[in-house]
């Protein structure tokens, strides 16, 4: 399980900077929707 | 790196024990440092803590902190990925996303760039990617960009429009970079166990009359000590002026012109953009007023809890910058910051029909 759980962490790895990427656009959208 | 990989870790990927004591001896007490004088610098400068209720007194924008963070995250992280600094893309962000657009964005962003490489700094110096004789020459420049720059934006960029536009020559000029970079570098870096980032390596400096001799391995380099000089002040004059490090410049000019590889120019370029901002924010606050000017005083607690977050970002980055691909995320961000910096640019022109 352990393992496993290791093994997809290093998969996820590659695609980071497009998941914090994409996370960031949501936020900035949240930002301009209700703080703006 | 002393103990042997678990068996799911890739070829050359460090032990998680020791990424986790690298994390808490080194990298926790900077975020805890930036953090805690984030909340100081808040009570001493307004009496109080701004954020998403109260809004920042010297930014004039409410913005929960959490979300400073995370811009620090987000931009140290993404842009410390493809070798750049979170500077040239937390200004914009602050400018267009949070509307950060008086003057004092310049300084408060200067400060995310001078805390966000301190995390670097320790690991490339660790890692023997450390030399003074090397880096004095530019940085020297860069101190003198740093003095002038404040000046320029006081002046010369005052206005928010002019301002504007040269935010966008230089989102374009790093867009470009990116992009270019993107096209000569390998689609997939491979890891490999021996390599330049991940043993111990010694870069040599050697100073005779006017030229240093830099070496590492079997390559070396022979730098005039007075072009260093003045390419940091040049680069640090615009950097400073705008408020972010330098390093969108400064790493195309060493790669480019002088052939240095980017295990070696770091060894000169993050205690450049540590030495510029550091003099840029003293000049901001100190030396303007000392000649007629009004300072322009950062939003202190923004600075500090965007870098809490750019600390970890970049962190985050040189840890993992090896199995992303470099080579699309290069692309991707190298279009968009040069879409946004035109943008900028066609602005000031033709005003477009959103705000930016």
């Amino acid at each position: 399980m352990k393992d496993a759980a290791i093994k997809l962490w290093w998969k996820v790895i590659p695609y980071m900077p497009f998941i914090v990427l994409f996370i960031a656009v949501l936020v900035a959208v949240y930002h301009v929707r209700f703080y703006r | 790196m002393s103990s042997a990989p678990s068996s799911a870790l890739p070829r050359g990927a460090a032990p998680r024990s020791s990424l986790a004591r690298e994390f808490l001896l080194e990298q926790v007490p900077l975020i805890a440092g930036a953090l805690l004088l984030g909340v100081i610098a808040a009570y001493a400068q307004h009496g109080f803590l701004p954020g998403g209720e109260r809004a920042f007194p010297v930014a004039e924008v409410r913005v929960p902190v959490w979300h400073l963070i995370w811009m620090g995250v987000w931009t140290g992280y993404t842009m410390a990925v493809v070798g750049e600094a979170a500077g040239i893309f937390a200004l914009p962000y602050s400018m267009s996303i949070l509307q950060f657009v008086n003057p004092s964005v310049t300084p408060s962003t200067q400060l995310l760039t001078f805390l966000n490489p301190f995390g670097a700094l320790l690991g490339f110096r660790r890692s023997g990617q450390w030399n003074l004789r090397f880096a004095a020459a530019v940085c020297v420049g860069g101190a003198l960009g740093g003095l002038i720059g404040p000046f320029l934006r006081s002046g010369l960029l005052a206005a928010a429009d002019v301002f504007h536009v040269a935010v966008g020559i230089a989102l374009a000029i790093a867009g470009v970079h990116l992009c270019y970079a993107a096209y000569r570098a390998p689609a997939k870096r491979i890891p490999v166990a021996g390599d330049a980032y991940r043993e111990k390596v010694s870069i040599q400096a050697r100073v005779s009359g006017w030229r240093v001799l830099v070496s590492f391995r079997e390559q070396s380099w022979d730098l005039n000590m007075l072009a260093l000089f003045g390419v940091g002040a040049g680069v640090g004059m615009f950097a400073a002026a705008l408020g972010v490090g330098g390093g969108f410049l400064l790493v195309p000019i060493f790669a480019s012109l002088y052939g240095l590889p980017m295990y070696v120019l770091v060894a000169a370029t993050i205690p450049y953009v540590i030495v510029l901002s550091a003099v840029g924010l003293f000049t901001y606050n100190v030396v303007l007023p000392a000649f007629g000017s009004p300072a322009i005083a950062p939003e202190w607690a923004w600075g500090f809890f965007a870098a809490a977050g750019g600390i970890f970002g970049s962190w985050a980055a040189s840890k993992t910058q090896m199995y992303v691909p470099e080579h699309f995320l290069k692309l991707m961000l190298g279009g968009v910051t040069g879409i946004v910096g035109t943008l900028y640019i066609i602005n000031f022109f033709y005003p477009l029909p959103f705000k930016l």
